[in-house]
Parts: C-alpha cells; structure tokens; sequence
C-alpha cells in the first residue's frame, strides 16, 4: 500500500526492497557470527547465558514491541486517539508484574523452560507436560497471528497484492526464520533482536523529534491539531470512542486490560528470555532496561499517533482509508516527513520485527517440546544435552513448516483474536500456577494441574463461546451462532476460574503433598540465586543439593532420596549420571509417552491448522477482514457495535449524477453524468473531483468495475432508445479504449471475479448477454423473465442474480451452464439487488413495493421483507455486513437496516433524487448520487 | 549477621539438608520478610492504580475529557502518571533491592554454595 502510494504520489517505489534486502542480509550476517558458538543445549536455549542485563533487556523490548505494538499503537492513537493510548499503558504496566514478582525467582529456579520452574517441586512429567501444552498453544497461536500478519504487512509495505505473492512473502519469512533458529539459536536470535529494536526506537525517536519539533514542542498545540484534523473532533482526546459503545465493551475492555497487565509474565517466549542471562541480578538489570525502553517507546507512539492525525496530508480519514487502515499511519507520517529513505528505513524495521518475533516464538516452542516434553516426560530426564538440542531443532523446522502452512491458510483472515487468546491464556493458564509455585508452600502437583488446564480450557472455551468466533458478520463463523458468552477476551473470567482451581484443588487434595523441603530448597535458590550461576552454566553438573565438603556422597541422589518424597525429583537438576537410573518396563511407558507428546503436538496442531483452514473455505474471497492485524494489536477486537452513518459533507459533481461506483481499492468514485455525458472522477482521499472523462459514444448510465480495478465497463443509452453499448474504459489513463455494440438497453452489468466475463443485463430483451472481456464479444445470452435491471455474482462466483423488474422475481443463473436455476418471487418491481458480504444472503429492493427484500441462498427463499423509504433504487452493504443501506429515491433518503435483526436503524436525508449508494471498502464512508441535485452525498459510516 | 542453627540441634549428626538449614535460619527470614514486605503491597498498589484508570476510562470518560490546561486533558495526565509511577517504582525496587536485599541474599548464597551449613 504505502510502496503503491510512493509510486502513486513521487513514482519511485523500489527502494523499499532494496532496504529490505539489505537488513535482511545484516541479520544474517549477525546470525552466521553466533552459529559457531552455538554447541550445547544452554547455548542453543539460552545463549550460553552471556548476555548481560541492558543487552537481554534491549532484546526482551524487541520481541515485545512487535509490529502491532510499533505499527498498531501509533496507528490507533492516529484514528481512534486516546483509546490507542490505554493499550500501551496496559502493556506497560504489565512488565512491574515480571520485575516484582517474576523475573528474578524464575532465573534462579529454572534453567530453560517455564516447565523448569513449575516441576521444581511437584510430579515432574504431569506438570512439564502441562506446561508444554500451555506453551505450545500459547506460542503456536501468537505466531500464527504473527505469520498472518507478517504476510499482511510485507505486502503493505511492498505492494504485494495476489494471493499467490502474499503466500511467497509467509514462506519466504518462515525459512528465513527457521534459519536464523537452526543456525543462530537463541544467540543469534537475541542479536537480531538487539540490532531491530535499537533501529526501531532510534527512528521512532527521530519520528518523535521531528514531531514535536513542528509544533515548536508543544503537546497541546499536536493535540488541538490532531482533533481538529479527525472527524471526531475533541472526542480523540479523551477516552470511549473505540469500545465506549454500552456496557459489555466496556467490560470487555476491562477484561483485556487485565489479560494484558498479567498474561505478559505468562507469555512463554518472554520467561525464556530471562535464561539468557548470568544471574537473578542480571535478570532484574533486564526487566529494567525492558521498562524505560518499552515505556519510552510508548511515549513515542502517543506523538507519532497523534502527529500521523495531525501531519499526515488528508487526515486520520486518509489514513483509515488506507487499505492497511491505522497500521499505515506510522508509514505515512514516515513517508511525509523523510520521505522515501525514512518510510523505507521504518518499513525495514518492521520487517525486521517480524522475523525476529517469530524466530523467538519457535525457539520458545521448540525448546518447550523438546526440554519439557522429549527429554523429561518421554525420555524422564535421560538424555544427553546434545541429543536434546537435536529434538529442538528438529522440532524448530516441524513448528516453523507449520506455522508457514498455517500462516498462508490465515492470509487476509482476521486473527486478531489468536493474540488475545494467547494472552488470555497466559494469564489464565500460566500466571496463577507461576505465582502459586513460587509463594505457596502448600501448592501442590493437583493446583499445579487444576490451575493449569482449568485456566487453559475455560478461556479457549469462553473464546470459543465469544463473539469472536461466532454471532457476528465479524466473527470467524459469521453464518453460526453459538456466542453465548458476551466478551470478546474472557480474561475477566478465566484468570479468576484459574486462580480459584488452582487453591480448590490444592486444599481439598490432602493426600498430595507438596515436597516442603523441596519448597524449603525452591525458595532458598529462588531469593538468594544459590548454585544458580555457576552450576546453571553446564548443566551437567548441577548438584540437587550442595554438599559439606568433607563428606564424600555417592552422587547428588544422596539428598534427593529423602527429601524426594514422590520419587519425582526435578531430574533436570541433579547430576544423575544416566546409567545410574532404573531402566524400568522403558518400553511400555516410553511408548505411551511418546503417544501422549505425539497426541499434544498433533492437537495444538490440528487445532490452529484446521482453525485457519475452515476459516479461509467458509470465509468470503472478498471479505471485509482484510486488514492485517500483528501482536498485541487487539485494539480492533473491541470496535464498535452501533454505526449510525452522519452526513459528511457534499460533493458537487456534475448535472445528472445518477450512479455511482467505488473502484475495488477505494481510492476513487466513478460517477456516471448522463445528460453530461461524462464520467466524473472523485478522489475519496480529499472527496474532490480529479478528472472527468468525456462519452462520445451517449449517456453513461451504470460503471461496473472489473475486480482489479483497472478496467471500468460504462453502461450507455439514450432515452429514445437509439444507443446502446458498453464502453471499456481504462483507469490509469482515465481513456475510453473500447466500444461494445449492445443489442438493447444495458442496465447494471458485473465482472466475474476471474475478470474473464462481463454479464450485461438487457433490459429490453429480457436477457443477460455474457461477453468475454478477451474478444469483447458477445459469447453467449441467457434467457430470464422480464426485465432484468442488476445483476451480481455469489462470492463462490458459481450463481449470478438479476432483479428483474416487471416481473417481480429474481433469477438466479448456474455460471457454469448458463441455466436459470430458480426464479424467487420478491416484492414489487425489484431495482437492484447485492450479495451479502459474508453471509449466504442476497438482498434487493422492489421499487414500487417500497420494500427491501432478503433472500436466503441456501434456499433460494425470501427470509424476510423490510418497509423502507418510498422509491428505493439501490441497494449496498457495509463491507462487514452488519448494516445494508438503502437508498430511496422517492423520499430522499437512505435507510439504515441491521442485518442481524432486520430492524431500520437510521434514516438519513439526501439531496434530491437518490439513485445510487456506493461504499467504500473500509466500510468507513459512502457515497449517494442525488440526480436531480447534482452531488454526492457522503456519508459517515463509523458514526 | 547471625550464625544461628537451629536444624540438626545440640548433640545430633550434622544437618543433612543444608536448603533446610538456610531457610530456617533468621538471616534468610529477614531477606524473605523484607522482599515480601515490599513487593506484595506495591503490587497490590500498582494493580490497584492501574485498575482504577483503566476502570475510570472505561465507565467515566467525561471525567477523563475534562481539560485541564490547554488541550491536555484528566485522561491524559492519568496516562502520563501509570507512566511516571511504572517508572518510580521499578527505580525505588532496583535501590531497594541492591540496598537491602543483595547484600543479604549473596551472604545466604555464599554461605550455601560454601557447604557452612
């Protein structure tokens, strides 16, 4: 998008990818100097544990400053203001948790995975594997999103607009990630991570600079700027205008705030970054640098927000109506202050992020797998460290192959929620069983597992049960309905249920003892970093139990056989030399174990695999979720309910404006001006005329775009029915470069999707010619009743729908075999008629009826009838599909129907004579010709 | 600093868990009372505070908007202050922590990695 726009603006769009290359290229030069010191397990988990507290706490703010937090952030700060503004702070806070609470004990306890921490003291292989399946889902979900979102943003970023290209840009990321993973480990990683978030704070910084260094440093003089530029005016300054609708989003907000705040030291691939340091007092040294930079970075995103709302040429409405929406202010403000190098040099670092984000996560997960779950439930802690690393590894590519896979099968998919959902389990799932394990003596192995599972389960359930998922045109299944639970993010509920199952099940399992002197040992390491350091380096030769000396023991099992009273001991802690161990029955038990990992893995698998699949199958190709949503960025999840559409302003645009069309990409609005003669074109970016193009051929009557955008098919004839044609006409020169004879009067025609075929209804044949926009010739005619005025396509493209006029029904035509599978009795005079954007609904109005119709497609029968304004010509839906607008041209008006309920929410006047309604893709404002006034009328969709 | 054992008592073999030996010893009562007594209240007091903002900028948002000196607003000098407090306490614990929980802690460490108990 932006590259389109540097092309579109200045014409020079190459230098982006020559800077991508280029970081691409550092990155990996960083990662081939960290391979060679990659060799043992604590090198490839922890880097050795070799950096120190400011390098872990750079790197710590580059993987929680990922692309939503740098582009999501400022660009909500730019579009709604303030509420932008609250996520940051949640985020923010989030980190005092892991200083006070976390960060140090858990360095001291653990030596690689949070299962470290968890089976300290409690039945081993029960509590790694639950911590494993935490994990797994946790980190596979986030980078899901991740890679989803990656191939979003790369292709904003690079203009990379086909699907096909799209899904290269996912692979291409997830190799590159792999590599980094496989060659770099944690090391390399940590490195890249350290390089991307200097460059990122340093252009933020300069982003800020230069900000408030235009308004002469004064914050109120940016802010009066930023609401006046936004059509919200004062509202961006204060809180409410993104989830202030009603009471459920304003719990629902409340509900992510305390996800945010608690799952943050939950999140898996955060707790392993403070392995990778020396000490609990280098740990602490991280979490503090993490906070000034992670705080201050924030800072910057609340000016270069609300310097995108005041700097950015054409406002937040420009911005919003960018196809990358508010992820593309901080690009924009980017490109309008430094031009091409600053846009590239901050695209570059997005980028960047990305890459680095995901190589952590598969890091996190693989170590999870291969620590937790291979080498101490499977294997029970008898496996030499380079065999694990080879488990690790070998489970890096499996989880990178996957997360590819499932990363293109999300494409263009909203997965917003996954991010929610992965910090809602972290603090459900993770947080209660990490603070219960470090400060509750009597927390035992039931807690650890109740808690655990109890928190994992009731917040995926309660997503499951959410709006998110189902209920809505939004939602991942807007054709179901089973959202019973109201919030979008089921913190609010499942943190609670976790920590209540996590003392239930301690305190009424009284056979299940926890280890006190385990305990006893636990919190002496956790707060004094006892045998931490040193022994933490190599971990071979960790002694469970230091001992006097001048007593020579055996081996270390000395102090764990008394004290280890469930004959579980943290094996990963003692220097149990293998052959030491009981080769027990190995072989049954190792193959159930092997069964039960393999069984984790293929669920979170099969799960996140299949989740995205049916998404892409029941979702519609051309659906409104298209905007790439990264990170943290659940600013978009809690939107909001209610549109009520205002009238925007007034756009002069010729004599006899009588119908109107949006290009595909939103950026201009095609008016055909019969009388006149000529197409009238509208920048929707400044809503002014920028061209008009001359007919010779007669009246423009209908515009139909091809799908991508760059052909127009002009409908024309004259009132004394001597013309009739269709002309072809090209939007980048804005020329005509074709005339189709028609045999009669062309009504409304359409595009296949493919763009191969242009049915053209004929009014007066009671027909619909079916032309090939190769030859641009007539290839064949399908008869329908009497008289067809519009026709459209279902998303899947196999049906075509005419409204036919004199008849009162509509027919509905099999693309495939040219056949008229049904005729459906509608209301009086049908005029125009448009599919729904997701759900197998077509709706049109019957003109003389004063009616809107719905008809069900599945059934091909009439679901329901609306009484609308007097006269209604046309029909359109918001992209997202909750309202349809109508458009009347008899009472100069536009009604606002909801499509959930079918009930009339708004009526808008117009000018005089509305005839046609046109909305822009990002649903946030549309267009109504007024023939007889000669405007258009815009209209506010997003209140 | 205090020396005192209490495990193992008068007459008995030496103490068999030296963990057992250092948790109940005074000196690691004291480190432990001392890291409890400040982070359970500031966390109870962080959480707090940032509950009452976010709860008042979601049910009281015309109280946030009211502006206090040009365009600057409650809500946005509420923002800067989860800000200003963030950062004061992680300065308050990182002096705490280096004046009366490390010297503390690496005696405890030195003295159970050294075998003393």
């Amino acid at each position: 998008m932006i590259a389109a726009l540097v092309q579109h603006a200045v014409g020079a769009p190459l230098l982006n990818g020559g800077i991508f290359v280029f970081f691409v290229l550092v990155t990996l030069v960083i990662v081939f100097r960290a391979s060679h010191r990659t060799k043992t397990a604590a090198d490839y988990y922890a880097a050795g544990r070799s950096f120190t507290g400011p390098q872990n706490g750079v790197a710590i703010s580059g993987d929680y400053l990922s692309a939503a937090s740098f582009l999501g952030i400022a660009g909500a700060i730019a579009v709604y203001g303030y509420d932008g503004f609250l996520y940051s702070i949640g985020f923010l806070v989030a980190w005092l948790v892991a200083l006070l609470l976390v960060a140090e004990l858990l360095r001291n306890t653990g030596k690689f995975t949070m299962g470290d921490v968890l089976s300290f003291r409690m039945r081993r292989r029960p509590v790694r594997a639950a911590a494993a399946v935490s994990t797994l889902v946790v980190s596979f979900f986030y980078l899901l999103a991740q890679m989803a979102g990656a191939g979003g943003l790369v292709a904003l970023l690079l203009n990379v607009s086909s699907k096909a290209g799209q899904a290269l840009v996912v692979a291409v990321v997830g190799l590159l990630m792999i590599f980094y993973v496989l060659v770099g480990g944690m090391r390399g990683t940590t490195w890249v991570q350290i390089v991307k978030a200097t460059l990122l704070i340093i252009g933020a910084g300069m982003l800020t600079a230069w900000v408030l260094g235009s308004f002469g440093l004064n914050l109120s003089a940016l802010l009066g700027e930023a609401a006046a530029k936004s059509s919200h005016g004062q509202a961006v300054l204060a809180p409410g205008l993104q989830y202030g609708k009603n009471t459920t989003t304003k719990l629902d907000f409340v509900s992510l705030g305390l996800a945010l705040v608690l799952g943050t030291a939950g999140l898996p691939h955060i707790l392993m970054r403070f392995y990778t340091v020396p000490s609990a007092k280098e740990a602490r040294r991280t979490v503090v640098w993490a906070i000034w930079l992670i705080g201050i970075f924030y800072l910057f995103s609340l000016v270069i927000g609300y310097g995108a709302a005041a700097l950015v040429d054409g406002g937040p409405q420009r911005i919003a109506s960018m196809p990358g929406q508010e992820n593309s202010a901080a690009p924009l403000l980017a490109y309008q202050l430094g031009g091409e190098v600053l846009l590239g040099f901050i695209s570059a670092v997005a980028f960047a992020t990305i890459l680095a984000v995901v190589a952590g996560l598969t890091i996190t997960a693989s170590a999870s797998f291969a620590h937790d779950v291979y080498a101490n439930v499977i294997k029970r802690g008898n496996l030499d460290p380079d065999r694990e690393v080879r488990v690790a590894r070998i489970t890096a590519v499996v989880i990178g192959a996957l997360a590819v896979l499932g990363g293109i099968a999300a494409l263009g998919q909203n997965v917003a929620f996954l991010v929610a959902l992965a910090f809602a389990v972290a603090a459900s799932a993770n947080l209660p069983t990490i603070l219960y394990s470090l400060f509750w003596k009597r927390f035992n192995t039931s807690g650890v597992l109740w808690s655990m599972y109890g928190g994992l389960i009731s917040s995926v359930l309660l997503i499951i049960l959410s709006p998110a998922v189902s209920g809505t045109p939004k939602s991942m299944f807007p054709s179901l309905d089973f959202a019973i639970f109201p919030l979008k993010n089921p913190a609010l509920v499942s943190v609670p249920i976790a920590f209540a199952l996590g003392y239930l099940a301690t305190v009424l399992s009284k056979n299940d003892i926890a280890d006190p002197a385990k305990y006893a040992e636990m919190e002496v390491r956790a707060l004094t970093g006892a045998f931490a350091e040193r022994s933490l380096e190599s971990p071979v030769d960790i002694p469970s139990q230091p001992r006097p000396p001048l007593r020579p023991m055996p081996a270390a099992t000395a102090y764990s056989i008394p004290f280890g009273s469930t004959g579980d001991s943290p094996a990963e802690l003692t220097a149990k030399p293998p052959e030491l161990t009981p080769a027990a029955p190995i072989d049954r038990v190792l193959r159930r174990r092997v069964l039960m990992a393999t069984g984790v893995l293929v669920v979170v698998v099969v799960l996140g695999v299949s989740v995205s699949m049916t998404r892409v199958l029941a979702a519609p190709p051309q659906g409104a979720n298209t905007t790439p949503q990264l990170g943290p960025n659940t600013a978009a999840d809690v939107g909001p309910e209610v549109a009520i559409p205002a009238l925007g302003g007034i756009i002069q645009v010729g004599k006899t404006p009588a119908f109107v069309a949006v290009s595909p990409n939103g950026r201009h609005a095609y008016i055909a001006n019969g009388k006149a003669q000529v197409v009238t074109v509208v920048d929707t970016a400044v809503n002014q005329v920028t061209a008009t193009i001359p007919i010779p051929a007669g009246p423009p009557q209908f515009l139909a775009f091809a799908p991508d955008g760059r052909t127009l098919y002009v409908s024309i004839f004259n009132d004394q029915r001597t013309i009739h044609a269709i002309d072809v006409l090209d939007t980048a020169s804005n020329t005509v470069v074709a005339t189709i004879p028609q045999p009669a009067r062309p009504y409304l025609a359409a595009v296949t999707r493919d763009g191969k075929r242009i049915y053209v209804p004929n009014h007066d044949t009671a027909s619909v010619s079916v032309i090939g926009t190769d030859t641009n010739t007539v290839i064949a005619e399908v008869k329908v009743a009497p008289n067809p005025h519009w026709v459209t396509f279902s998303h899947d493209g196999t049906r075509a729908y005419t409204a036919n006029h004199e008849s009162n029904v509509v027919s509905v035509i099999d693309t495939t075999t040219l056949e008229v599978l049904a005729t459906i009795p509608v209301g009086a005079s049908p005029h125009s008629i448009s599919v729904h954007p997701s759900l197998p609904l077509v709706a049109n109005v019957n003109y003389d009826g004063g009616t809107m119709s719905v008809i069900d497609t599945n059934t091909n029968k009439v679901v329901a009838t609306i009484p609308v304004g007097q006269h209604p010509q046309d029909i359109a839906w918001a992209p997202d599909g909750r309202f349809a607008y109508v458009v009347n041209e008899g009472s100069n008006s536009v009604t606002v129907i909801n499509a959930r309920t079918n009930q009339v929410t708004a009526t808008i006047p117009t000018g005089a004579n509305p005839t046609s309604i046109a909305v822009l893709p990002n649903g946030r404002q549309a267009f109504v010709s007024n023939v007889d006034s000669g405007t258009l009328t815009v209209l506010e969709l997003t209140g | 600093m205090s020396t005192t054992e209490r495990v193992g008592g008068v007459g008995t073999p030496p103490p068999v868990d030296p963990w057992a030996a250092a948790h109940t010893s005074t000196d690691f009562a004291m480190l432990r009372q001392r890291f409890r007594g400040f982070v359970f209240p500031m966390t109870a007091f962080f959480l707090s505070w940032y509950l009452l903002y976010v709860v008042l900028a979601a049910f009281a948002p015309h109280y946030m908007a009211i502006k206090i000196v040009g365009n600057v607003n409650i809500g946005l000098i509420f923002g800067l202050l989860q800000f200003v407090s963030t950062f004061a306490i992680t300065t308050v614990y990182v002096q705490f922590a280096s004046r009366n929980l490390d010297p503390l802690s690496s005696q405890i460490c030195k003295r159970v990695e050294g075998g003393v108990w």
